[in-house]
């Protein structure tokens, strides 16, 4: 079975499609995580391949649904978090041969394919149905809740999983090279000129702030609030590993990576896998935990005119994000009871707030909504999850928090402000990603 | 304070009988030293890594070397574009694009200080000014710059700039920027 990228015709990337026409017609009824680490140790039990399948089986047994039951599965293939395997490393034939492999040695080990977890899940007999979503599991979900939508799939898993290995973030590679490619040299990315990952959203925010009067310092209660939520995440990172708080004098203490972003205001990379499992509405109603009903699911493909999206484009984009959501969804922002939109980095939390309208909020608006109430024990909660400034790099505890929010098992998190009955979780960045729209009901 | 004036205060008060480190050490110049230090740091030069023209940027590189700034533009369409790309980012085609000549002066549009870089070869250089220059031929057209010269984080937004070219690791030039007036 060989696996292709999702056609473009599968994400809902424009305005005017009108309502999704799978509406609550298709479910999240699982969930399943395997355990964080910061770095591979290097054991064949702890790689991505094998941190993808305990996720995997966690959410079919979270489900209920039988294994054989299960006929798709929809994943990223691309599994680093900006650590890839170094050239001319050996590669470990104990971890390799501890799998069962496909024609690329380091599959399960640096990267992920489909096959590659086909060929390790005996028990996943009925599959007929593999998709990549690639970028992240905003991405993941949108093509499985289409496929499911369309009847392509009837009991789909959705994988996203992650490896980090040893090294600093994105220091290894073509950064430690004397030379460079001229198209590197010029690209918006990296570049000749030393960019760190953040320098894009850290000069965005700093035109916010001039053209708003605000300041670095208003994020945070964001932040605060952000670690607060994670450390009632057990599966996150900072909750297995470092439960600290982080307090104001942490924050605004911390070293900067690009000025304005702080250590802090980059989410830490880490490995991890989460898996769900989407099926039909009708199908849903007889599982075992509450469904979930995909309301709509929208991209973003935002492009900007040169090197770095300018603060007029990334709010023309979150705008028209908003815009395609609700439209889909048949709802407005006043329907949504909570948001979990991606946060690492931090500073363009706010991009993606206003540009939905959350709980009212205009262009320059956020940073003062900051510093309200945004627990959970308030009216507006702000990433009850913690998002990745409180659990690490996932890029799916919003996706999994707005499930377990609308199941009404969300724990120590559990929204106790407002009674959650729609949610809205995605991304990654302002000016590309993938959204869903999450809903206690169908209608 | 700017380095000069710490430098200035330093030297009236050091008493000329003193090796002139220990007063230093002595003395609460920490503001003349971190200051001196990132503007050292600004004014020597940022060896970037070499550079290895391909297909889609040997013209901007060569132009680099001649000491010209150059932009591909599409003639159907009369936009710039940059980065470069094979096609024209509005018409789609790559039949009219061509490398025009540009003025070499622009504005300091945005700016952040890097201190913590990815790339090895800048890492001694941190923390240092990255700034996005508009070009004066249109302003939506960005062009990155450590903006030499320039102490770290005393970057005036919205400042005129001049373009200047920098050998970097492999003695490939590239456009760099410099505030003016």
């Amino acid at each position: 079975m060989t696996t292709q990228n999702a056609p473009a015709s599968m994400y809902r990337a424009t305005e005017g499609l009108g309502v999704w026409e799978h509406r609550g017609k298709v479910a999240a009824v699982g969930v399943g995580h395997s355990l964080t680490t910061r770095r591979w140790d290097g054991r064949p039990e702890t790689t991505v391949g094998a941190n993808s399948i305990f996720a995997l089986r966690q959410a079919i047994e979270d489900a209920g649904v039988s294994p054989d039951q299960i006929d798709g599965l929809v994943l990223d293939p691309v599994t680093t978090t900006g650590a890839h395997w170094p050239e001319g490393d050996p590669i470990p034939m104990d971890v390799v041969n501890a799998y069962n492999q496909t024609d690329d040695p380091l599959d399960g080990i640096a990267k992920l394919s489909a096959e590659w977890l086909l060929k390790n899940m005996s028990e996943l007999k009925n599959v007929k149905y593999t998709m990549y979503g690639q970028g992240c599991m905003s991405h993941a979900i949108v093509v499985a809740a289409q496929a499911v939508g369309e009847g392509r799939t009837h009991t789909c898993l959705v994988l996203k999983g992650w490896h980090n290995l040893e090294g600093r973030y994105n220091q290894s590679g073509i950064s430690a090279s004397d030379t460079v490619p001229g198209t590197f040299a010029l690209s918006p990315g990296r570049t000749l000129w030393g960019a760190p990952g953040s320098y894009g959203t850290a000069l965005q925010f700093a035109e916010y702030c001039r053209k708003y009067g605000k300041s670095h310092d208003m994020m945070a209660p964001f932040m605060e609030n952000s670690r607060k939520n994670g450390l009632r995440f057990p599966e996150g990172y900072w909750a297995q590993h470092r439960p600290e708080e982080l307090t104001e004098e942490d924050y605004l203490a911390a070293r900067w990576i690009a000025k304005p972003a702080s250590l802090f205001d980059n989410d830490i990379p880490i490995m991890v896998s989460g898996a769900y499992l989407f099926t039909t509405a009708e199908r849903a109603k007889d599982l075992k935990q509450k469904p979930v009903y995909i309301l709509n699911h929208a991209s973003s493909r935002g492009a900007q005119r040169s090197i770095l999206p300018t603060l007029d484009e990334v709010e023309a984009e979150t705008a028209a994000t908003g815009r395609k959501l609700y439209e889909g969804a048949g709802i407005t922002a006043a329907d949504l009871s909570f948001e979990n939109m991606y946060d690492g980095f931090s500073l363009f939390h706010q991009f993606h707030l206003e540009g939905l309208g959350f709980a009212g909020i205009k262009n320059g608006e956020a940073l003062d909504f900051y510093q309200t109430d945004i627990s959970i024990e308030g009216p507006n909660p702000i990433l009850p999850s913690g998002g990745n400034i409180g659990s690490g790099r996932s890029r799916f505890w919003m996706h999994t928090d707005c499930i377990q929010q609308l199941q009404g098992r969300a724990g120590a998190r559990q929204i106790t402000g407002v009674k959650p009955e729609i949610g809205v979780s995605g991304g990654p960045m302002p000016m590309g990603g993938n959204f869903t729209v999450w809903s206690a009901s169908p209608d | 304070m700017t380095p000069f004036s710490a430098y200035a205060r330093f030297l009236l008060t050091y008493p000329g009988n003193m090796n002139i480190l220990e007063w230093n050490k002595l003395s609460d110049f920490s503001d003349f030293n971190e200051d001196f230090g990132n503007y050292q740091r600004q004014v020597q030069n940022m060896v970037k890594q070499g550079v290895v023209p391909d297909e889609l940027t040997k013209g901007f590189f060569e132009a680099a070397n001649d000491g010209r700034l150059v932009m591909q533009n599409c003639n159907a369409c009369s936009r710039l574009q940059n980065p470069p790309a094979a096609t024209c980012s509005q018409c789609k085609s790559a039949d009219n694009l061509e490398w025009k000549e540009m003025s070499g002066k622009g504005k300091i549009y945005n700016y952040g200080v890097v201190y913590d870089c990815p790339v090895k070869l800048l890492q001694d250089n941190q923390p240092f000014n990255l700034a996005v220059i508009t070009l004066d031929e249109d302003p939506g057209i960005q062009m990155y710059s450590h903006l030499p010269g320039t102490p770290v984080d005393q970057v005036p937004v919205g400042g005129r700039v001049e373009v200047l070219f920098e050998e970097t690791a492999n003695g490939q030039m590239v456009p760099e920027w410099r505030v003016v007036g």
